[in-house]
C-alpha cells in the first residue's frame, strides 16, 4: 500500500472487491463525485466505491492520475517546463494507448466514468464507442452492444410511426 | 488482488449495453451527428431509444448535413421533423440539405420558438410565402443561410426576413448559378435591397447573386456593421472607384476567387491586410503579383468564348485546343477560364459530331477539373451524361481523358453521389469489357464510387461484381488493385455483395495476389480475412 507523501493530503477509496487504493486528494478529485464526498465531508477515512471493481478503479486511477492539472496540489514547477500544446499532444497519445481495451472493460470504464462523474473519460470512453459502431448498420450496432431489439409488439408500432422517415 | 477479475470480465463480456446508465448512453449520443442518431443507435433497444428520443439537449443543436447522397434512400424529411420534434422546443440551431418543405418550415417555426440559426441547403420544396410566414416566429434568429434553395429569394421576402429577425447578424444566399438575365425584366437588385433592411449584419456572403452596383451600394449605406463581405461569383457588380471607397470598412472582402473547394468555407478566412492606398486588399485571385498577366489572359479567355459560341468548326476547333493549352499547367489560368463562363460551353461541345473538337472540349474539362473549385462547378453544369456519351463515341485519347475527368470529378465527395446520380455506374461496367480498353480506368472511378453507399448499390445492380472479379483475376496490375479495393468496400458493408463475391470465384485470383499483387493490392486483400 502507498505511503503518505509529505504535504499531499491522501484519500482511500475501497473497491467493493475489498482492495484499497491510497490516492492524492487532487487526483481523487478529478471525479466530481468524490469530490463532492469530499467538500461536503462525508469522506473521513476510506470512501467506498460501489459497482467499481478493483481492476477496473486501479484504471480509473490510472486515468486521473495522467489527467490531474500539473500545477497546484502536485508541484508547481511541473507544468512550466512543457509547453501546453505539446502537453496536450502527449496526453491524447496516452489517451489513445489507454483506451485500446477490449469491449468488456470499456463498458465498465464508461459506467465508472459516468458514476464517478469524470469528464474527460466519459468523452473518450464515449468517443471510441462511435468510433467503432458509426456507419454500422442496425443489426451490427445491436450484435456490439450486446443488445437485441426489446421493443413490445406495440412498442414497435409506435416506433414505425414515429420512423416513417426509413419507409421511404 | 483478488482472483475474480478475470470472471468478471468473462461476465461484463456478455454484458448488455443496454444496461448502462442513461447519462453514459446521453453522452455516447451526444458525439453522433443526428442522422445518425435516428439511423443507429437511437434504435438500437428501449433504452438508448429512449435516450435519444427523451433528452431534449441532445436536439438543441440540429446538424443533418452531410447526408446528401442518402436523399434518395431516405426521407430526410421525416427525420427533420423527428428531430426538432426531439427538441422538445429547445431548438438554437437547424441544419439540414435536402429537406423541408412548405408544411416543415411552418411546423420549424412553431416548435422552434428560440432558434438562433438557420441553414437550409438544397431545400427546394418551400417557396417565398412559406419563408415568409415562417420567418415572422424567429424573432431570435442571428444566422440564416439559404443555399442553392431555388425558390426563395424574390418578391421581397429578404425584406421581411429583415424586419422580422433584428438580431440577424449573418446572411448567407448561394445560388446555383448566375443566369444572365440581362434580357428579362426581372429586378438584379431586388434581393440586395431586402438585404439591405438588415441592418444588423456583420457577415454576407452572396455567391453567385445577380445584383448590381446599386444594389450593393445600397447595402453598404445600410448595414453599417459589415465586417465580412463574400461577393464572389456577382458578375454584375464593377469595382470601380466610388464602391471601392466604400468597402474600405469592410475587414474582409471576397471578389471573384479565393483558392475554395466549396461553398460552406468555414476555415477559410482570409486575413484583412490594408493596402498603401487605405483599401482593404481585394482578392481578385489566389496570387496577387499576376495581375497584369491575369487581366491579359482574361481578355484572351473571353475571345476564345466568343470563339466557342460560333457556328464555325474551325473556330470551335480552334478554341478548344487554345482552352486546352491554357488550362494545362496553370491553376490561375484554370480559375480565369471557369470564371468567364468556358465550363458549360465545354460540355455542350462533348456533343459536337466533330471528334478533334469533342476531344479538345474533353481535354480542357479534364484540366479545368484539376482545381477543386471547378469539379463542383463541371459537375454543376450537367457534365456527366455527355462524358459518358464521350466515353461511348470518342477516339481512344477522348475517352481516355474522359474516363480520366471522371476519375477526376469523384475525389470529390458530393461529386460521387451526383456521378452516380446520373447513372454513370452502367456504363462504367459496360466499359469493363476487355474490348473497350478502357477497365483500368473505369475500375478506378468504380473503386471511388464504391465508397458511398449509393455507389455501392449501383454496382450491384449493373452487375458489376463479375466484372470487377474478372479484372482482379485477369486485369493489369493497377486494374487489380482497383478492383480489390472496390470489391473490399462492397464486402465490408454487404453480406450480400460478400456471398456474391465469393459465387464469382474471386477466392483463388485474390490468393494468388495476396503472394504476387502490388503492396497495396495485397494490403487489400489482406483485409478480406
Amino acid at each position: 500500500m502507498a505511503t503518505r507523501e509529505a504535504g499531499k493530503k491522501m484519500i482511500m477509496l475501497k473497491s467493493p472487491d475489498g482492495m484499497e487504493f491510497e490516492v492524492e486528494e487532487a487526483v481523487a478529485m478529478e471525479s466530481q463525485t468524490i469530490r463532492k464526498m469530499i467538500e461536503d465531508d462525508c469522506a473521513d477515512t476510506a470512501i467506498l466505491i460501489p459497482n467499481i471493481n478493483s481492476k477496473i478503479l486501479s484504471r480509473v486511477i490510472e486515468y486521473c492520475n495522467k489527467h490531474v492539472p500539473t500545477t497546484g496540489a502536485t508541484g508547481a514547477a511541473a507544468s512550466d517546463t512543457v509547453a501546453p500544446a505539446a502537453l496536450a499532444e502527449d496526453l491524447k497519445i496516452w489517451d489513445a494507448e489507454f483506451i485500446k481495451v477490449n469491449r468488456a472493460t470499456r463498458f465498465n470504464l464508461i459506467q465508472a466514468a459516468s458514476y464517478l462523474n469524470i469528464k474527460g473519460l466519459l468523452d473518450l470512453t464515449s468517443q471510441t464507442t462511435i468510433d467503432t459502431i458509426s456507419d454500422n448498420s442496425l443489426e451490427e450496432i445491436r450484435s456490439f452492444l450486446s443488445t437485441k431489439n426489446d421493443y413490445l409488439p406495440e412498442e414497435e408500432q409506435t416506433i414505425r410511426r414515429e420512423n416513417q422517415w426509413a419507409f421511404q | 488482488m483478488p482472483s475474480s477479475s478475470s470472471f468478471a470480465s468473462a461476465k461484463a463480456e456478455a454484458r448488455n449495453w443496454a444496461e448502462l446508465p442513461l447519462d453514459a448512453i446521453s453522452s455516447i449520443l451526444h458525439k453522433l451527428d443526428h442522422v445518425d442518431i435516428l439511423m443507429g443507435p437511437g434504435q438500437a433497444c428501449r433504452s438508448w431509444h429512449v435516450a435519444a428520443r427523451d433528452e431534449p439537449e441532445l436536439w438543441r443543436r440540429i446538424s443533418m448535413l452531410g447526408h446528401a447522397d442518402l436523399s434518395r434512400n431516405l426521407n430526410l424529411h421525416g427525420m427533420a421533423q423527428a428531430a426538432v420534434r426531439r427538441s422538445a422546443g429547445r431548438c438554437e440551431a437547424f441544419w439540414c440539405e435536402h429537406a423541408g418543405g412548405h408544411d416543415f418550415l411552418l411546423r420549424l417555426a412553431d416548435q422552434a420558438p428560440s432558434l438562433k440559426s438557420l441553414r437550409l441547403i438544397s431545400c427546394y420544396k418551400f417557396s417565398d410565402e412559406a419563408l415568409m410566414e415562417a420567418i415572422v416566429k424567429f424573432p431570435l434568429l442571428e444566422e440564416l443561410e439559404l443555399a442553392l434553395c431555388s425558390n426563395v429569394g424574390e418578391s421581397g421576402v429578404l425584406g421581411v426576413v429583415g424586419k422580422a429577425c433584428p438580431q440577424l447578424k449573418s446572411f448567407r444566399l448561394i445560388k446555383d448559378v448566375l443566369y444572365d438575365s440581362e434580357a428579362s425584366d426581372y429586378d438584379k437588385d431586388d434581393e440586395a435591397m431586402g438585404i439591405a433592411t438588415m441592418r444588423g449584419l456583420r457577415s454576407l456572403q452572396l455567391f453567385g447573386n445577380g445584383l448590381t452596383n446599386k444594389g450593393l451600394t445600397t447595402i453598404l449605406d445600410n448595414c453599417c456593421h459589415l465586417e465580412f463581405l463574400d461577393i464572389r461569383h456577382c458578375f454584375n457588380v464593377y469595382m470601380d472607384n466610388t464602391l471601392r471607397t466604400k468597402c474600405a470598412r469592410i475587414s474582409t472582402l471576397w471578389l471573384i476567387l479565393p483558392k475554395l473547394g466549396d461553398v460552406s468555407m468555414r476555415e477559410q478566412f482570409i486575413r484583412p491586410q490594408a493596402s498603401d492606398r487605405g483599401f482593404p486588399r481585394i482578392i481578385s485571385s489566389s496570387s496577387m503579383d499576376s495581375r497584369g498577366d491575369l487581366s491579359t489572359i482574361e481578355n484572351q479567355v473571353c475571345k476564345l468564348i466568343d470563339d466557342l459560341r460560333s457556328d464555325s468548326i474551325e473556330c470551335q476547333r480552334s478554341a478548344t485546343s487554345e482552352i486546352r493549352l491554357l488550362a494545362k499547367h496553370n491553376m490561375e489560368n484554370r480559375i480565369v477560364i471557369a470564371d468567364c463562363g468556358a465550363i458549360n460551353l465545354l460540355v455542350g461541345l462533348l456533343h459536337s459530331p466533330d471528334a478533334k473538337i469533342q476531344e479538345n472540349a474533353v481535354t480542357s474539362l479534364l484540366n479545368l477539373s484539376m482545381s477543386d473549385n471547378n469539379k463542383i462547378a463541371i459537375v454543376n453544369a450537367y457534365a456527366i451524361d455527355p462524358l459518358i456519351h464521350v466515353l461511348e463515341t470518342g477516339n481512344p485519347e477522348a475517352k481516355e481523358n474522359s474516363a480520366a475527368t471522371l476519375f477526376s470529378l469523384c475525389i470529390t465527395e458530393e461529386n460521387k453521389g451526383r456521378i452516380v446520380q446520373a447513372d454513370a455506374v452502367k456504363h462504367l461496367v459496360k466499359l469493363m469489357d476487355p474490348a473497350a480498353g478502357m477497365v483500368d480506368k473505369a475500375v478506378a472511378v468504380l473503386a471511388n464510387l464504391a465508397m458511398i453507399a449509393e455507389g455501392r448499390t449501383a454496382i450491384g445492380q449493373a452487375r458489376g461484381i463479375p466484372a470487377l472479379v474478372d479484372v482482379v483475376e485477369l486485369g493489369s496490375a493497377r486494374g487489380k488493385e482497383n478492383a480489390v479495393a472496390a470489391l473490399l468496400q462492397l464486402c465490408k458493408n454487404s453480406n450480400k455483395s460478400c456471398s456474391i463475391v465469393l459465387q464469382e470465384g474471386a477466392l483463388p485470383p485474390l490468393v494468388t495476389l495476396s503472394r504476387s499483387g502490388t503492396p497495396r493490392a495485397r494490403e487489400k486483400v489482406f483485409h478480406f480475412r
